[in-house]
């Protein structure tokens, strides 16, 4: 059946067809959807989401997770913004008054460091990375409060705090129509096209694959498989970091619980966006085309008025389908798998069967 | 090709079996019959199909043609429950436990008794699982961890596992290669008991002093063909390694030039050890020669190879490698660099990306070499690459796009072998390249090495086919417990001969009076 040889490219690239359909759907449900403002609403919405899951699909490459990256994200922003405002109220920082844009290092540091915390406790400690961040997750939200004392960092009518919004809400680029875009987004979709150039043309990309496609055999190849494993997770954690930068200056005014449930939101993103959990197979534009995906849903259920519960129980729903998509995938990828495996099946019977 | 030996009470019979996989025949027209009550070895060597005719019986695979019979009657046996059903079980070489499970779990598994309430009855399978142990003489606590036990010990849990299921025909898998020399009595003993019990057991292995010690009849299958089946005591080991061997169609080997004495020593070992496998090993490789190593599975090659590929830690010994003392390679990483290759015995496992393209495969170890000026892989060089590879080894494929999955295992090899050219190594170590390779790719692999090495690359060669190993390379290194026990230059020794000295230096002569007494136990199985 020739059409079957298109079948694993179309689904390849199914996100994209998709998101033209929601798009059109909500398009008729409301007039207000295909405004400027609402089209620009999606994409500040979706830009600290897209910047964990530029992170997390380095990490999802390799075969393995990053559930803290919302705790990471949480800790930097209110980290960021506690150091540069005064200890009283209404700001409640730690009354250092650290010039903000040091302060802004900082965190990204702090985020590269934890990455790397993370990453050597997975490789050189043989840890499980699915605990290791699970536990990431918890502490680091902990460390939170322990800075706090639960409460709230406002960094408001703070004006060194501006630094901040520079980034979470500041007008980069003016484009006919749709605007002022941000430079929050701006700056997601740049790192989308850094990491999609990473992965793709570098040799620091190939090798991601090998070690989530067949770890054995990229180690036998001579990538140093440990090495680059901390190396996504100091990735992801500064991006996490940079995401904490990006959020804090939107909301202004920082929460311990900030972040917090974001990390279903990354995971669904990039599995919608065609990143296999089992590592070594996905793309970046597709992670991207998930991001906008989850929001343009999210936001476009809200202009419809539909009930938050619903949201919650839709954007299931996606994952499942993103799920099974993902399955077909592999079943027709299968009919040219097996003639392989068959091959090469009968040559190792016919002339030196291993059992034999 | 005689007729099978007819015997009143056959419990299993092949009549014209055929059994193919792609193109390639790997049980072709075999018949042969089984008797009830008998202890029937089935020898030959590897790949010549003994496992295909066991996982046919075993439900594993189906017959292309031909019949199976079993107690008289043509049977299909469908799968391995239907064999089991049947009263068939497998003793697999790659045992079959559940590590986390005790003893009576494994026997029980998947027949686990249940109580009141479709509860697990944990004390009667373990009673039962006793009871079974100590009809086999054998001192195991039901309740023990399956992953606690040594090897032969694990083949006890298999073979109780057999008996609760009232098997009456048991089919042991090569079961001796990892046992020492007190556990292969062990089963042996067993074996017998079993056997004086009524059952029937099949026993494969190509170690024929075991075979001698243990089996009442032998017969031997070659190239997927059978040959014939004697009782034990009207045939003899050398006997049985003629047959074996035979005349099989002749893969030409290169001729090889002799290496030129003055040229550089690029590889020198001196007492490399790596417990318990290896060592002190010693050797040394000059430029352009195409050192073998031969030694049963366990001798240590595997382990020296992996250890001169970065893989492995050594506990002792040098290294030295091109005049560079104490450059022991300790990541494969570090093993590139300095100049070696590994093409490895299990290529779908360590040779490749299977899902990846011929340009990808091909480019993996040399990325950093393929960069333009930005930084980003240059595509054009990477596609010449891999053309150029394709080319120079006469892969067959319509593009370099295509997913080596799709290729054939001659043309999988290839794109290994051109993945560890494209590092351009000074020491390139073959593990086993023809393995799954058609007779045609097996020919170009060897005329490969035998350019290369004219080329002054050094070669280091094994294979699981010793007149491979003997008609590739320059010298012969025979591997046996760890240890270099005999080195032998080209034409020096037959196959025969090696095989005898990888199990030890064990002429047949001696064997065959030790067959005489039962078997001295402490017979090499390595």
């Amino acid at each position: 059946m020739p059409w079957r040889r298109h079948v694993p490219g179309l689904l390849d690239n199914l996100i994209w067809f998709i998101l033209v359909g929601v798009i059109l759907f909500f398009a008729t449900q409301s007039d207000k959807f295909l405004t400027p403002i609402n089209l620009r609403n999606i994409l500040a919405a979706a830009a600290v989401l897209g910047v964990l899951v530029v992170g997390q699909t380095f990490v999802l490459i390799t075969g393995n997770f990053d559930l803290s990256t919302e705790s990471t994200l949480g800790l930097s922003a209110l980290l960021g913004l506690w150091l540069i405002v005064p200890a009283v109220a209404p700001t409640w920082g730690a009354g250092l008054l650290w010039n903000p844009f040091v302060s802004i290092a900082a965190i990204l540091l702090m985020g590269a460091i934890i990455g790397w915390l993370i990453g050597s406790l997975i490789t050189y400690g043989r840890m499980n990375n699915f605990i290791v961040t699970l536990a990431m997750l918890l502490i680091l939200r902990g460390a939170m409060l322990r800075f706090t004392e639960g409460n709230a960092v406002n960094g408001l009518n703070f004006p060194p705090a501006q630094v901040f919004y520079s980034l979470g809400s500041a007008p980069a680029v003016t484009l006919p129509w749709l605007g002022k875009l941000p430079v929050a987004v701006a700056a997601m979709l740049l790192l989308f096209l850094i990491g999609y150039v990473i992965l793709e043309h570098r040799p620091f990309g190939r090798d991601l694959y090998a070690i989530g496609g067949n770890r054995a055999a990229a180690v036998a190849s001579g990538i140093d498989a440990d090495k680059r494993i901390r190396q996504v997770y100091v990735l992801s954690g500064f991006l996490a970091a940079f995401g904490g930068w990006m959020l804090a200056g939107r909301v202004a005014s920082v929460q311990v619980d900030l972040g917090e449930g974001y990390i279903f939101q990354v995971m669904a993103a990039a599995v919608i966006g065609g990143i296999s959990l089992n590592g070594g197979r996905g793309k970046m534009i597709g992670a991207l085309g998930g991001v906008l995906l989850l929001s343009t849903i999210d936001r476009g259920l809200n202009l419809m008025q539909v009930s938050v519960f619903w949201i919650q129980v839709i954007q299931g729903l996606i994952i499942l389908i993103a799920m099974f998509i993902d399955a077909q995938k592999v079943r027709f990828r299968a009919p040219v798998v097996d003639t392989g495996a068959t091959a090469t099946t009968a040559g190792t019977a016919a002339s030196t069967a291993p059992a034999d | 090709m005689g007729e099978p030996v007819a015997t009143p009470s056959e419990i299993v019979r092949l009549d014209h079996v055929v059994k193919r996989f792609g193109g390639i025949t790997a049980v072709n027209d075999v018949s042969f019959a089984v008797a009830t009550g008998e202890i029937h070895a089935v020898v030959g060597e590897n790949g010549a199909g003994k496992s295909t005719i066991m996982k046919m019986l075993a439900g594993v695979h189906l017959p292309d043609a031909g019949t199976l019979l079993l107690r008289g009657d043509p049977v299909v046996i469908s799968d391995p429950l239907d064999a089991r059903r049947r009263g068939i079980s497998i003793v697999f070489q790659e045992l079959n436990l559940f590590p986390h499970l005790s003893v009576a779990g494994n026997v029980f598994a998947n027949r686990e008794l249940s109580g009141a309430g479709r509860l697990l009855d944990e004390r009667r399978m373990v009673a039962e699982t006793r009871h079974i142990l100590d009809e086999m003489g054998v001192e195991l606590d039901p309740r023990t961890k399956v992953g606690k036990l040594a090897v032969g010990e694990k083949q006890l849990v298999e073979i109780a596992r057999a008996l609760q299921q009232e098997s009456d025909i048991v089919i042991m898998d090569e079961p001796n290669s990892a046992l020492n020399a007190a556990e292969s009595e062990r089963l042996f003993d067993l074996l017998r008991r079993l056997r004086d019990r009524g059952i029937t057991i099949i026993y494969v292995s190509h170690r024929l002093e075991e075979v001698f010690a243990i089996a009442d009849r032998i017969t031997v299958i070659r190239d997927g063909r059978y040959q014939w089946t004697r009782p034990i005591a009207e045939t003899t080991i050398p006997d049985v390694i003629a047959a074996m061997i035979g005349r099989r169609l002749e893969e030409t080997f290169p001729d090889r030039q002799p290496v030129d004495p003055a040229a550089r020593v690029v590889l020198e070992v001196r007492g490399l050890t790596c417990p318990p496998t290896v060592g002190p090993i010693d050797f040394a490789v000059r430029s352009g020669e195409i050192v073998g190593f031969a030694g049963l599975e366990g001798s240590g090659i595997d382990e020296t190879l992996h250890v001169l590929f970065g893989l492995g830690k050594p506990t002792g010994g040098d290294v030295v490698y091109r005049g560079q003392e104490g450059g022991r390679p300790t990541s494969p990483f570090d093993a590139i660099r300095q100049g070696f290759a590994l093409i490895p015995a299990n290529r779908r496992e360590e040779g490749l990306m299977t899902g990846w393209s011929i340009r990808r495969n091909a480019s993996l170890c040399v990325l950093d070499d393929l960069l333009d000026r930005v930084g980003l892989i240059d595509r054009t060089l990477e596609r010449n690459l891999a053309d150029g590879y394709v080319r120079q080894l006469s892969v067959t494929t319509d593009s370099i796009d295509k997913r080596v999955v799709n290729l054939s295992g001659g043309n999988q090899q290839k794109v290994v072998v051109a993945k560890w050219l494209a590092t351009e190594p000074t020491v390139l170590i073959l593990n086993d390249p023809t393995r799954g390779v058609d007779i045609g790719a097996k020919s170009e692999i060897y005329a490969l090495c035998d350019r290369l090495a004219r080329g002054g690359m050094a070669l280091l060669f094994t294979s699981s086919e010793i007149e491979e190993t003997l008609g590739v390379c320059d010298r012969v290194l025979v591997f046996y417990k760890g240890r270099i026990i005999r080195s032998i230059a080209r034409g020096e020794a037959s196959k025969a001969d090696v095989m005898h000295w990888v199990a030890g230096g064990v002429i047949p002569e001696v064997v065959e009076v030790e067959v005489a007494q039962e078997l001295d136990p402490r017979l090499p199985t390595a």
